[in-house]
Order: C-alpha cells, then sequence, then structure tokens
C-alpha cells in the first residue's frame, strides 16, 4: 500500500484506526474502491462494519490514520458529503411526514429541485406512496424511500449499512438490480452484509472484517462458502 | 509534587499561625474577622481554578488531546472544593459580622452559581465518562467561564452588601501591612497547595486512563 | 439562506403535525403560573412568576426537540451544511415554539396577577423578545449536548438554569419596572445585559455546537 493519492480512487483509507474510549473497534484498515466497483464486506455482529461505514460516510474522524475522497485529501468537508449518499441501518426518515415531503427535504439539502425529487419517485416505483406518511409504511417500503433518499443528489459513493437485512425476496431483487444499476453508472457502491449470496449477486468484491482488521478481499464468485461461514461463526481464528 | 505539597503545608501552618495569634484584630468586627484568612484565598484559589478549566477545556475542543481533559476536570474537582470552602467560610463570617447568612449582593451570587456550574461539569462527566463526556463537559465549562461575568454584572444591577474591594483596587491594597502579609502567606499557601493537588489528581486520572488502554488492548 | 428556510420549515412541519413541543412547554408553563399565582399573586409578584414560567417551560421543552431528533441527526450531519446553520435553524425553531408558548401565556397571566401585563404590553414586548432568545440560544446548545452525550435529560434544567440565571435577573427586573410604569429608559441597564446577553451565548453557542454534534 502506498502512501500516495492516486485520482481514481472514490476512497482510499490508509491504516484506518478507530478507538472509542480506549477500546479499539478498528485497528488498521487499508481499503481502495474504485468507480464503478462493489465492495461488499462481510462481518460477524461488533465487528466494527457500522462504524467503519460511518468513518467512510464522513460522520465519525479517524482516531488514527487517513481517509480520502475522490484522491483530494484538501478538499472542503462539504464538496465531499455533496458526492456520498448513506442509507444507514436506522431510517432518517421522519414519521410524521410524507414520502415526498421527506424526499423534497432531503433533495433540498443537496439543493436537489422537487422536480427532481419527482422524477427519482418515478425511478423507483414510489409516486403510489408518494402521499403517505412515513409512518404507515412497512419495512422494506421504508428502505426503498430511504435509498431513493440516498440516491437524490446522484452521489459518486453509496454506502449501505445490512441493506439486505428483514427484506423479502422480491425487495432484496429489486434492492440488487437498483444497486447494479448504480455501479453502471459509475457510483462506487460499499455496502455491509451478513449473507455472502447477496454479494454474490451484485457480483461484488469481498472483504471481511475480523478482529478490527479487513482480511481477504477477492472477487465474491468462487468464494469457499463454508470456510467464510466458518470464520463469521467462530469470530476469532 | 511532593515538594508542592511540603511546601504548601508548611505555607499553610505559618500562614495560620500567623492569622490567629500574631495579626492585628480589627476594630469593628473583632475576632471572627480572621475568617477572611481563608476566606479570600480560597475565594481567589476558585476562581483560578475555573480559569484552569477554561484553558483546559479549550485545548482540548481544539487539539483533542486528552492530557487537556485530565487537566480540566481535576481542576473542576478542586474547583468545587475551593468555592465550597468559599461559601462556607463567607456565610459563617457573615452571621458572625452582619447578622446574616446570606445575601443577594453580586459577589456572593456569583460564587454561588460558580458551585453549581462546577456540580454540572462533574455530573456531565460522571454519567458520561470517558471521551463522549469529555467534549460536553468542555462546553460545559466554557459556557460556564462567559457566564460568570454576566451573572456578576446582572447581580451588581441589584444591590450590593458585600464589604467592597480592600485588596483589589486600583490604588492599591487598603489593609493595613500587620493584615495584608498573613493574608498573603496563607494565599500563596492555598495556590501552591491547590497546585499540588492538581498534580496528584491529574497524575491519578493518568494511571487510570493508562490502566484502561491496557486492558482494552488485550481484550 | 435557502437552507434556513427549508431546516425551519421542516421543524414547523413536525411541530405542527406532532405538536409535542409547544404544548408540553405550554401546559408546564400555564400549570406553573397557576401555581405560582396560588400561592402569592399581585403586581409585584408577576415578574418572576412570568419568567420563571418560561425558564422552566424552556429547559424541558428544549430537550426535547433534540430527543426527536436523535436518530436523525445523522441525516443532517451528512448533507453538505455548516454545523453552525444547523445550530441556528434550531435555535429559530425552539425560540419560535417559545414565542407562541409566551403569547399564549399573556392572558392567563394577566388575569392571575395584574391587568398591568396586558396594559404594557407594548413595552413588555422587549424584554420577551430578548429573553426568548437569549433561552433559545442557551436551551438550544444545552438541549442537543444532554441528547449527543446519552445523558439525562433531567441534566438539562441543571446545567440550562445557572447559565440562564443573569438573563432571569435582568427579564425580571425590567418586567417589574416597565409594569410599574417606568419608561423604557429606566431599565435600560436590565434591557443592555438582555442584549450582551444574547450576543455573548448566540455567538458562543453558534461556535461550540459542532463540538456537541460531532463524535
Amino acid at each position: 500500500m502506498s502512501g500516495g493519492n492516486l485520482p481514481g480512487w472514490v476512497v482510499e483509507a490508509h491504516r484506518l484506526v478507530k478507538v472509542f474510549d480506549y477500546r479499539p473497534v478498528l485497528r488498521g484498515i487499508d481499503l481502495r474502491v474504485r468507480p464503478g466497483e462493489t465492495l461488499a464486506i462481510l462481518g460477524a455482529n461488533g465487528s466494527g462494519k457500522t462504524t467503519l461505514l460511518r468513518l467512510i460516510s464522513t460522520l465519525l474522524a479517524p482516531t488514527r490514520g487517513s481517509l480520502t475522497w475522490f484522491g483530494d485529501p484538501s478538499a472542503p468537508p462539504q464538496a465531499t458529503r455533496r458526492r456520498i449518499g448513506l442509507v444507514p441501518h436506522e431510517s432518517l426518515l421522519y414519521d410524521s411526514l410524507t414520502v415526498r415531503e421527506n424526499l423534497v427535504f432531503y433533495g433540498g439539502l443537496y439543493a436537489v429541485a422537487p422536480s427532481r425529487v419527482e422524477s427519482v419517485l418515478d425511478e423507483h416505483a414510489l409516486a403510489p406512496l408518494a402521499a403517505r406518511r412515513v409512518r404507515v409504511l412497512s419495512r422494506g417500503q421504508r428502505q426503498q424511500v430511504n435509498l431513493a433518499r440516498a440516491l437524490l443528489h446522484a452521489p459518486d459513493l453509496l454506502i449501505l449499512d445490512e441493506p439486505y437485512t428483514g427484506l423479502d425476496v422480491g425487495a432484496a431483487g429489486r434492492l440488487t438490480s437498483t444497486l447494479r444499476a448504480c455501479a453502471a453508472r459509475g457510483c462506487a457502491v460499499i455496502l455491509t452484509t451478513h449473507d455472502p449470496a447477496g454479494a454474490e449477486a451484485l457480483d461484488a468484491s469481498v472483504a471481511i472484517l475480523l478482529d478490527g482488521r479487513l482480511t481477504g478481499v477477492g472477487a465474491a464468485m468462487g468464494l469457499n462458502r463454508s470456510m467464510l461461514c466458518d470464520w463469521l461463526r467462530e469470530g476469532r481464528r | 509534587m511532593r515538594v508542592l505539597l511540603f511546601l504548601g503545608g508548611a505555607l499553610l501552618l505559618v500562614g495560620v499561625a500567623w492569622a490567629l495569634l500574631v495579626a492585628p484584630i480589627e476594630l469593628f468586627q473583632g475576632a471572627p474577622q480572621r475568617i477572611m484568612y481563608v476566606h479570600v484565598p480560597s475565594v481567589i484559589t476558585a476562581y483560578v481554578a475555573l480559569l484552569v478549566v477554561f484553558v483546559g477545556s479549550v485545548l482540548y475542543l481544539s487539539r483533542r488531546d486528552p492530557r487537556w481533559d485530565r487537566l480540566a476536570r481535576s481542576a473542576a474537582e478542586l474547583g468545587v472544593l475551593f468555592v465550597s470552602i468559599t461559601l462556607l467560610s463567607g456565610a459563617i463570617w457573615g452571621r458572625a459580622v452582619w447578622g446574616a447568612w446570606w445575601t443577594w449582593d453580586a459577589r456572593l451570587t456569583t460564587t454561588l452559581v460558580l458551585w453549581f456550574i462546577y456540580v454540572g461539569y462533574l455530573m456531565v462527566r460522571a454519567w458520561a465518562p470517558g471521551v463522549r463526556g469529555a467534549s460536553a463537559a468542555a462546553v460545559i465549562g466554557i459556557v460556564g467561564v462567559l457566564d460568570i461575568p454576566v451573572i456578576h454584572w446582572s447581580a451588581r444591577i441589584l444591590r450590593t452588601l458585600h464589604p467592597q474591594p480592600t485588596v483589589f483596587r486600583v490604588e492599591g491594597p487598603a489593609l493595613p501591612a500587620g493584615m495584608l502579609i498573613p493574608l498573603l502567606v496563607n494565599l500563596a499557601a492555598f495556590l501552591v497547595f491547590f497546585s499540588a493537588l492538581l498534580l496528584l489528581r491529574i497524575g491519578q486520572e493518568r494511571t487510570l486512563d493508562a490502566l484502561s488502554e491496557a486492558l482494552e488492548e488485550d481484550a | 439562506m435557502k437552507a434556513v428556510r427549508l431546516l425551519v420549515g421542516k421543524d414547523l412541519l413536525l411541530e405542527w403535525r406532532g405538536r409535542e413541543i409547544v404544548s408540553v412547554m405550554g401546559l408546564l408553563a400555564l400549570l406553573l403560573a397557576i401555581v405560582l399565582g396560588a400561592t402569592r399573586s399581585g403586581a409585584d409578584a408577576a415578574p418572576s412568576a412570568m419568567w420563571v414560567t418560561y425558564a422552566f417551560g424552556a429547559t424541558l421543552g428544549f430537550a426535547r426537540t433534540f430527543v426527536i431528533e436523535r436518530d436523525h441527526l445523522a441525516g443532517l450531519l451528512l448533507a453538505p451544511l455548516d454545523r453552525g446553520l444547523i445550530f441556528l435553524t434550531k435555535a429559530l425553531a425552539n425560540w419560535l415554539g417559545l414565542v407562541v408558548v409566551q403569547v399564549l401565556s399573556l392572558p392567563l397571566l394577566g388575569a392571575l396577577f395584574t391587568e398591568a401585563i396586558w396594559r404594557h404590553l407594548p413595552a413588555l414586548a422587549l424584554p420577551l423578545l430578548l429573553g426568548g432568545i437569549g433561552l433559545a440560544a442557551v436551551g438550544t446548545l444545552l438541549g442537543a449536548l444532554v441528547v449527543q452525550a446519552r445523558l439525562r435529560e433531567a441534566l438539562l434544567p441543571i446545567l440550562m438554569l445557572p447559565v440562564v440565571l443573569p438573563l432571569v435577573i435582568a427579564a425580571v427586573g425590567a418586567t417589574a419596572g416597565i409594569l410599574e410604569g417606568l419608561p423604557l429608559r429606566a431599565v435600560g441597564s436590565e434591557l443592555r445585559l438582555l442584549l450582551a446577553f444574547d450576543i455573548i451565548f448566540v455567538t458562543a453557542s453558534f461556535l461550540l455546537f459542532e463540538y456537541v454534534v460531532e463524535e
């Protein structure tokens, strides 16, 4: 891993360390993601997946190490944030507002016009839900709206935290095709998941977060499934 | 640090003895006036502690170095101690001389609020230990310090009964030398003692932090 | 500026749909006024009753705004927004809520304590305004602090009241003077203090807010 940052990497992490109150959660992460690449990070519960995603999405600052987006270490944070979309584990939607109101609000924060919001609603087949309050939506529908929210401003880096959890087969399939479409447009996609099968469907590179370090970055196809499951189950080698 | 403790203890002994035995008795107030030798140094020390808390808080927020956080919270603990001494000694003195345990004049009100600010700071630390609470407490420290002059201003608008400043005046101290010198000796004693305790506390916190770090690394 | 309108609009819309904050603050304020009025009513009790009511109402309402926001704050922090701007819009929304409470409380306070409140309304607007702004600024900063540091909500009054004491003292002084019929000039020192308090603490809260919300 060289110290230089080549233009062309969407995000590059070098010896990233995050310590919470003397408890090291990430002990030195090295990571590079290209535009159009999909990276699936696998890991057991509590392995630090969410922490890593929050670091990559600018919500957390690293304790040590470096994190560079779009090859520009001196970019102002606002410019970076404009190009990143995050779908976190919790829903960022306001329950008492309608789908449309939520999207218009979030879009406005990124200077997205309401007309674009309408076309995004259509793209994601959300038009029928647009006037409903978020409170009445099902989990899968909320997930869809959150995804639309993250894509409103056409980010170059899309980050998702356990997006497949709790989705039925149909919803999972829709999610996969949306993510593949994003990647095809040149957006980099980073997601965490429990399930290696989802990674395969996305044609993703796979990395495993174990003991605060990333290991085994490789193509999803041809991963030894049972070895992977053993690793994840046992936690420590 | 041990040197400081001994020095502080020695100065304190000298100062107290001087204050009680040698210093002249004030004409109007009598013996209770001697409380001044404890009251004035402790209030000065309490505000010095506040300054330390402020510096520590500002530097912690700008540098994120845990050493400044340790400085700030140790100073806050000592601050509570000295403010409490100030308030108690002041109340006793007031009761003896004015007949009232308390009045709402500017300096009393400000010092009372200072007590609450210190306590608020420590409660934040107690209920949010570690790094999570460090920033929160630092913000409290800064807000508290900004508040103190404003409180003083507001209370002054109300009324003033407190003895007017006799030491910190533009014309120079108005105390006779016989009283001023033991006062200064005691002040020095308090400040040295404060520094010694501060260093002691910081050292303890540093050890505790290092221990936590070592334990987590092994886990 | 568009972002300000957007954010404040969202907060007001949320409040309109839920009506949680204003109702909690408002009811508490009214109850306090009644309790205080029952023990001692009359013109001299009015100023302190009024401001004790607003100060305590503020401490309860302002923690709620961030509790509601707790999970959503990430969404705001992700956006290309200046953290100080988030503070300003939150403080503005909080202040508007407080203004509503102030306005709604005036009839009751007038009835319980003294009609002079209604007679001197134009002059009273000044301390009400300045005092409200100060309460909103400090309350927003400390409310966010308490929620972000996962402290118990009960800590907010403990932290907030010592800080706003000078504001309350000055506001009570100004209100008392105005109710006695004094011209605004006579309560100038109190009003000046309120203004200074507002300037100091709006600025300080604006600058300190980012340290409160970042992790």
